[in-house]
């Protein structure tokens, strides 16, 4: 999330020039170096853009293969090539990775592939015994088996597995335990699992060691929040909230604030959109208190929760803006047309002819597209330097 | 800690975790005793595993009016031991315990849902106030659509009040107003997995009028494992 791109641009070179505090000599050189170094920093993602959806793409292929129980190999020859498969490409990934370290990208990708290989030899062992179908604890020993891996080779893409995975587990055992719908909504659920990663990130972000697992977790605890979010702007029947609710958010709000008041929060680079996550928990251990004693129409929520969405992703826009944070901003932005979308749905879908819908619909979308797309390369020029 | 040393220590503690899965499972297998359960199953997917036939066993449900109990008190959650006897050919419930019991085959499970039995609704007047286990209950129940001259015949009516989303805290079963029928048990061995699109043939035989029973293998500490699936007695091969 943090993708902080102070460039030196070329209005700020020319300044130099004009003040005198470089010649010319050396303002070419600041051009140059900087030309190379935008061709080399657009080179290393590309990289790690196309490894990780690589291993993405064969770790989805590897679990598909477990899935669809081949028939024609049987059950110790595909343990074998399944768990043989996964040693080695984790292998083959520390040796790029740390030995010959003339791939280190190549290698994090094939140590993250490995990390998926895992869980599906975990999967067919699991299906060879016949273990019970959407087992939760499958889905826990995966995150067990990996997480250690997000600090022992610093794994960012692995952080995002695991948060990703934490999400799976706490909905198969939603719906493996009758008796926590009884406790707690499951998008409640999500929303304080959201924040709580987001937390976990923040956390990480405190020490240099564990700096890399920051902005994994900030991203996937912030899309978790905001789709709990999300669907609590929608009109979902009666809330009702036991005793324990609030009582979760509003120590998590608690945590958070005394982390971003501290002498720690200088450390911390996206201060803002931290203290909007903190401010999601505190609302809504207000609203979830409120709820128990002065419980409200679905209606009421409805608003409530529109308003409270539409603040945060406004909140979240500005700490874009304000840290320079494009992530944060595509974010906001990303989840913003969602809503938008949501509430003409909700709106205007019985109001208008259908034809007419469509029609303004489409206009709506081509006019906000266009905008977007000029406020993103306006954006994007500004934190880049010129950069498109 | 060199990378070398997480690199040796990770791939030791992954194979740790593949063999004792693996030894767990082959445990069960080579030690424990083999009993046929009888199933009805239906076709549905896993996220990872892919075909899978939802295995539904008659001890799946235990009528405690059929079946003698340790103790009739259930919650949620609870683990309970099926004390198992063979008859012709199949286990069956002997009785429902709430510690391993000794000198018997016995599976393990656990409780996933309860079935109460509701009380005779002309006795529901002389419910003393305080108590009101069947305004509790009513909302969710069949009764509370009953008519009033339904609901009021000249024998008492007996029905099953499925309860499975509430917490059992919610409902008043002390007394003789409402007391748990039925144990809904899953013994970890609901799912038995198939090569993909296979699992319709099974279902489609079951539809043909052939029988579907399961072989299992439980061990000492009631832990079981699917060993086969059957069909008309034949086991079913891949």
């Amino acid at each position: 999330m943090c993708h902080y791109t102070y460039m030196l641009d070329e209005d700020l070179i020319r300044k130099w020039l004009d003040e005198g505090t470089i010649d010319r000599t050396q303002a070419e050189k600041m051009r140059t170096d900087l030309t190379e170094y935008r061709k080399e920093r657009r080179s290393k993602k590309q990289i790690v853009a196309f490894s990780t959806i690589g291993a993405i793409l064969i770790g989805i292929g590897a679990i598909l293969f477990v899935a669809s129980n081949w028939e024609k190999l049987g059950n110790t020859v595909k343990v074998l090539l399944l768990v043989g498969s996964t040693v080695g490409i984790h292998y083959t990934g520390y040796r790029l990775k740390y030995e010959k370290q003339k791939y280190p990208r190549a290698g994090s990708a094939l140590i993250f592939l490995s990390a998926l290989f895992f869980g599906a030899s975990l999967f067919l062992i699991a299906q060879i015994y016949n273990i019970n179908a959407n087992n939760s604890t499958l889905v826990l020993i995966w995150i067990l088996g990996v997480f250690p891996l997000v600090y022992g080779y610093r794994s960012a893409p692995i952080a995002g597995l695991c948060s990703l995975l934490f999400y799976l587990w706490i909905g198969l055992l939603y719906g493996e335990r009758a008796d926590f719908s009884e406790l707690i909504n499951i998008w409640d659920l999500y929303l304080i699992s959201g924040i709580g990663i987001y937390f976990i990130g923040t956390l990480h972000g405190l020490a240099d060691k564990t700096k890399h697992a920051e902005v994994p977790f900030k991203f996937m605890g912030l899309q978790a929040a905001l789709f709990a979010l999300f669907i609590h702007t929608f009109e979902l029947g009666e809330y009702t909230v036991e005793k324990i609710v609030p009582v979760i958010y509003a120590v998590l709000g608690i945590l958070f604030l005394a982390v971003l008041l501290s002498p720690l929060r200088k450390r911390l680079a996206s201060f803002q959109a931290d203290a909007s996550v903190s401010v999601i928990a505190l609302l809504m251990a207000g609203i979830t208190l409120t709820t128990i004693y002065i419980p409200a129409s679905e209606n009421i929520y409805m608003v409530v929760f529109n308003v409270i969405f539409l603040g945060i992703l406004t909140f979240l826009l500005y700490a874009g803006y304000g840290t320079e944070n494009i992530t944060i901003i595509n974010t906001a932005m990303f989840w913003f047309i969602l809503l938008i979308f949501a509430r003409y749905f909700d709106f205007f879908w019985d109001l208008l002819p259908r034809s007419l819908f469509f029609i303004v619909g489409g206009l709506v979308l081509l006019v906000m597209s266009v905008v977007m797309e000029r406020k993103r390369r306006e954006l994007k020029a500004q934190f880049t330097g010129g950069e498109q | 800690m060199s990378p070398k040393k997480i690199f040796y220590l990770t791939v030791v503690f992954w194979l740790l975790i593949f063999s004792g899965i693996i030894v767990y499972k082959e445990y069960t297998l080579r030690t424990g005793t083999e009993v046929v359960l009888k199933t009805v199953p239906v076709d549905p997917r896993d996220l990872f595993r892919g075909d899978y036939v939802v295995l539904n066993y008659e001890i799946s449900t235990l009528d405690l009016s059929e079946i003698p109990a340790e103790d009739t008190q259930f919650w949620y959650n609870d683990r309970i031991y099926l004390a198992l006897e063979i008859k012709d050919g199949y286990g069956v419930p002997k009785k429902i315990y709430k510690n391993p019991p000794e000198d018997e085959l016995y599976i393990k499970g656990k409780v996933t849902g309860i079935l109460y039995e509701e009380i005779p609704l002309p006795e529901r007047e002389i419910i003393p106030e305080e108590v009101e286990p069947i305004e509790a209950v009513q909302p969710e129940t069949e009764t509370a659509e009953i008519a009033p001259s339904e609901a009021m015949p000249e024998e008492p009516v007996i029905e099953e009040t499925v309860v499975e989303e509430r917490l059992p805290e919610e409902i008043e079963i002390s007394g003789e107003e409402i007391t748990v029928d039925k144990l809904i048990v899953e013994y970890g061995i609901e799912s038995y997995f198939v090569p993909e699109g296979r699992g319709l043939e099974i279902e489609s035989e079951r539809w043909e009028g052939k029988k579907v029973d399961v072989a299992v293998v439980i061990d000492r500490f009631g832990n079981a494992v699917i060993r086969n699936l059957l069909i008309d007695g034949e086991k079913v091969e891949f």
